[in-house]
């Protein structure tokens, strides 16, 4: 069945509508939404977290959308009281991004990146931080969960802040450009690093303590502390009096914005279902307008089409009937398959003449 | 579709959306958005009314130049009034003789509007008129849709002619005695002949009592004159060269124009009357009288298009064995190109058929694109044919576009 013109356009028209509509307003279809701390659905949400920095630290919490690259357009005099937050970064990260994470910190602006196994090792890469593959898990055997491992921050300050099997950090001091690297916090002995994925310690694997959290300071003001745990800072251990995750939450913040400020949780490093079209086409539209060199030739190319297809198909024929008479046929003696007349006929035979 | 306006607000909301990105301007995306969702909102909802018309042409059949009101009404079912703007889309061989042939018209609701137009008919042949167009917009003026209603009709223009008085000629079968004439022979016209005597079966009314009164023994009866009507053949040259010049002023059209003018004449007369085209093949109309015989004619001179190249003593040759002696032929054709038509007068000559030849001008037709020396070498090429044609007894009349075909047969006459 072929489709008049005007009813596929309101079809193709009302479709993207639909679309639009789904991707923004059922955006957790498919899945519970984690990681966010802007939508408290659970104990896997990071709401506790944000009260702790605007209630208990006294900052401004807020959603970024678009990822690392909108950290360039933060002036200069705002990046150094502005905190980058990345906990559990499900989405895959660019080499780009990553830099922009590098280029901000070196303006003077401060980052946490607290992951395991996701793509946060990727952010990572360029600060000279490397996570490990392997897990970390506890002999001890917290609350029957060997995967439950507790560390010591700050110098023994936080002696109990809990882990849910985390990961290992180390510094490469040939690939970061810090001028100071500090280790923020350890594993405890009982801790060990199953190389083997036995579930048990045994002569193959290594055992602890390791390293869970560092903060690097580098010149100009600029300061990156990554957590090798995501579920370190989520409502559920935040909520738990018996645990120092909240202490230690609102120590590292204090640590990152001395003077107060600002703290970006990004927000479109995670898995929300439904939504994820329309935080992907938001993030490409600022990766693309926030380099000059793309944006203008679009808004140009936009502008260039727009004229052309507004002259080509918005302006209406014009009806008006127009009469040639004096218009040639275009027929000649050639096309007419005649030879040209020649220049000497033969003379006519003697005749009537009128 | 999308009107201009509509495609410029939309590439106004992708714009400002963009620079709203890049400078970090949340009243330009929210702006450069509303326009953009504004185009797609509009475009779901858009309703455009249910537009139904109608055209009145008064004629189907007329003549090259004349004229006709046709009629235009447009009907609104719908409670809404809208504005609509129509207009026929029509051969470019047709004219426009009014002021306007393009409406916008508003339309009230549960209304009617009409508008009307002069067309005149300039040029011969057969038209179809197809349905006539219509455009009305959305209420913003973002979306416009086209379409037609109506249905197609068909106008058919006959070539124009000339009125002819009869005019004396020397031929042996002068054009201006053509018709029911008698011919000599006792038969059944209506002029006296003579007197016979009374054969069994003659009507009473047949009988001259007056001469019977002088005879004694016998009865006497008026005979009268036999009356015959000619055949006449139009052989009209239909090849690509006679479309050579402009639409309105080429050798096809004038000579369609020199064969309407004379098959009337001919049938007016009771004249038998056949068409022959020839050009790309051979386009045969049977010889027969009357106004129904006019009508066909007319309607083959009006649709002839100039094609192919044949030649006319082939057209003669194909249609010889069909032509009754002594019954004329009249070859229409501006002769460019076409030296073998004097073989063709040769042999009609042979078969004593006469040969009329009723010949436009092509030097007239010539666009300005021709140079001189063309021009002067088709000027020699036809004065060559035609001395050619005179040399083989033809009655040639030569004529230009400006020139009246009776003022052209009253030279053939005065010779």
């Amino acid at each position: 069945m072929r489709l008049a013109p005007a009813t596929a356009g309101k079809l193709a028209a009302g479709g993207l509508l639909v679309l639009l509509v789904l991707a923004a307003g059922i955006p957790y279809a498919g899945g519970e939404p984690r990681y966010s701390a802007f939508d408290d659905r659970g104990t896997d949400d990071l709401t506790t977290f944000r009260a702790v920095a605007e209630q208990d630290s006294g900052l401004q919490a807020v959603a970024l959308a678009s990822g690392p690259l909108a950290l360039a357009g933060i002036p200069d005099a705002d990046v150094a009281r502005t905190l980058y937050v990345a906990v559990a970064v499900q989405r895959a990260v660019s080499d780009a991004e990553a830099a922009a994470l590098l280029d901000f910190v070196a303006r003077g602006g401060a980052v946490l990146v607290a992951d395991d196994f996701g793509h946060g090792r990727d952010l990572a890469i360029p600060f000279g931080v490397q996570f490990s593959t392997s897990a970390l898990w506890d002999e001890r055997n917290l609350a029957d969960d060997p995967g439950l491992v507790e560390a010591s921050m700050m110098d023994g300050r936080y002696p109990s802040v809990l882990l849910n099997l985390p990961s290992t950090l180390s510094v490469e001091p040939n690939a970061t450009t810090a001028e100071a690297v500090t280790v923020l916090g350890r594993s405890s002995a009982a801790s060990f690093v199953d190389l083997n994925s036995d579930g048990r310690v045994d002569s193959r694997d290594q055992r602890g303590p390791f390293t869970v959290a560092v903060a690097l300071a580098y010149a100009g003001g600029g300061r990156a502390f990554f957590v090798s745990d995501s579920g370190l800072f989520l409502d559920g251990p935040m909520d738990n009096a018996t645990l120092q995750n909240a202490a230690f939450a609102k120590a590292l913040l204090q640590l990152a914005l001395p003077d107060g400020g600002a703290v970006l949780f990004d927000e479109s490093r995670h898995h929300h279902a439904g939504a994820a079209p329309v935080m992907g086409v938001l993030g490409g539209l600022v990766q693309l307008t926030q380099r000059p060199l793309l944006l203008w030739p679009l808004v140009g190319v936009t502008v260039v089409l727009a004229s052309l297809a507004a002259w080509r198909w918005g302006t209406p024929p014009d009806w008006r009937h127009r009469y040639h008479p004096d218009h040639p046929t275009g027929i000649t003696r050639a096309s007419a398959a005649l030879p040209a007349a020649p220049a000497d006929p033969a003379p006519s035979e003697a005749g009537d003449r009128p | 579709m999308m009107t201009g306006k509509g495609i410029t607000l939309l590439a106004a909301g992708i714009t400002l959306t963009l620079l709203g990105l890049a400078f970090g301007s949340v009243p330009l995306v929210l702006l450069g958005t509303a326009l953009a969702l504004f185009l797609v909102a509009t475009h779901l909802t858009s309703r455009f009314p249910a537009i139904q018309g109608e055209r009145v042409i008064p004629v189907e059949r007329t003549f090259e130049g004349d004229a006709m009101e046709v009629r235009l009404a447009v009907e609104n079912p719908g409670k809404a009034p809208f504005l609509v703007e129509i207009a026929d889309e029509l051969s470019p061989r047709l004219r426009v003789a009014s002021a306007e042939s393009v409406f916008t018209v508003p339309v009230p609701g549960n209304g009617r509007a009409e508008r009307s137009y002069e067309l005149a008919t300039p040029l011969r042949g057969h038209y179809s008129l197809l349905p006539t167009r219509y455009r009305v917009t959305d209420l913003f003026d973002n979306y416009a849709r086209e379409s037609r209603f109506g249905t197609t009709q068909y106008v058919t223009v006959f070539p124009k002619r000339s009125e002819l008085r009869d005019m004396p000629s020397k031929s042996r079968y002068p054009l201006g005695l053509m018709g029911e004439h008698n011919v000599m022979q006792p038969g059944q016209g209506a002029e006296f002949f003579g007197l016979r005597e009374y054969q069994p079966g003659d009507p009473m009314k047949a009988v001259n009592w007056k001469a019977s009164a002088r005879l004694s023994d016998a009865l006497v009866v008026n005979q009268r004159e036999k009356e015959t009507v000619a055949e006449v053949t139009l052989l009209v040259d239909a090849r690509l060269i006679t479309g050579r010049g402009t639409v309105a002023r080429n050798p096809l059209l004038l000579e369609c124009r020199a064969a309407s003018t004379l098959a009337s004449l001919y049938l007016s007369r009771k004249d038998k009357v056949r068409v022959v085209a020839y050009g790309e093949s051979l386009e045969n109309l049977p010889s027969d009288t009357g106004e129904r015989q006019l009508y066909k004619v007319l309607s083959l001179l009006a649709g002839l298009e100039p094609a192919g190249s044949l030649p006319a003593v082939e057209a003669v040759d194909r249609i010889l064995a069909t032509l009754r002696p002594k019954s004329p032929v009249l070859l229409v054709s501006s002769l460019e190109g076409d030296a073998s038509a004097v073989e063709g007068a040769s042999r009609l000559k042979a078969l004593n058929i006469p040969l009329f030849v009723v010949t436009p001008s092509p030097l007239h037709c010539l666009t300005a694109e021709t140079t001189p020396a063309e021009r002067e070498a088709v000027e020699r090429e036809r004065e060559a044919t035609l001395g050619k044609l005179r040399s083989y007894g033809a009655r040639v009349i030569d004529y230009t576009p400006d020139t009246n075909l009776q003022e052209a047969l009253m030279v053939v006459g005065k010779q």
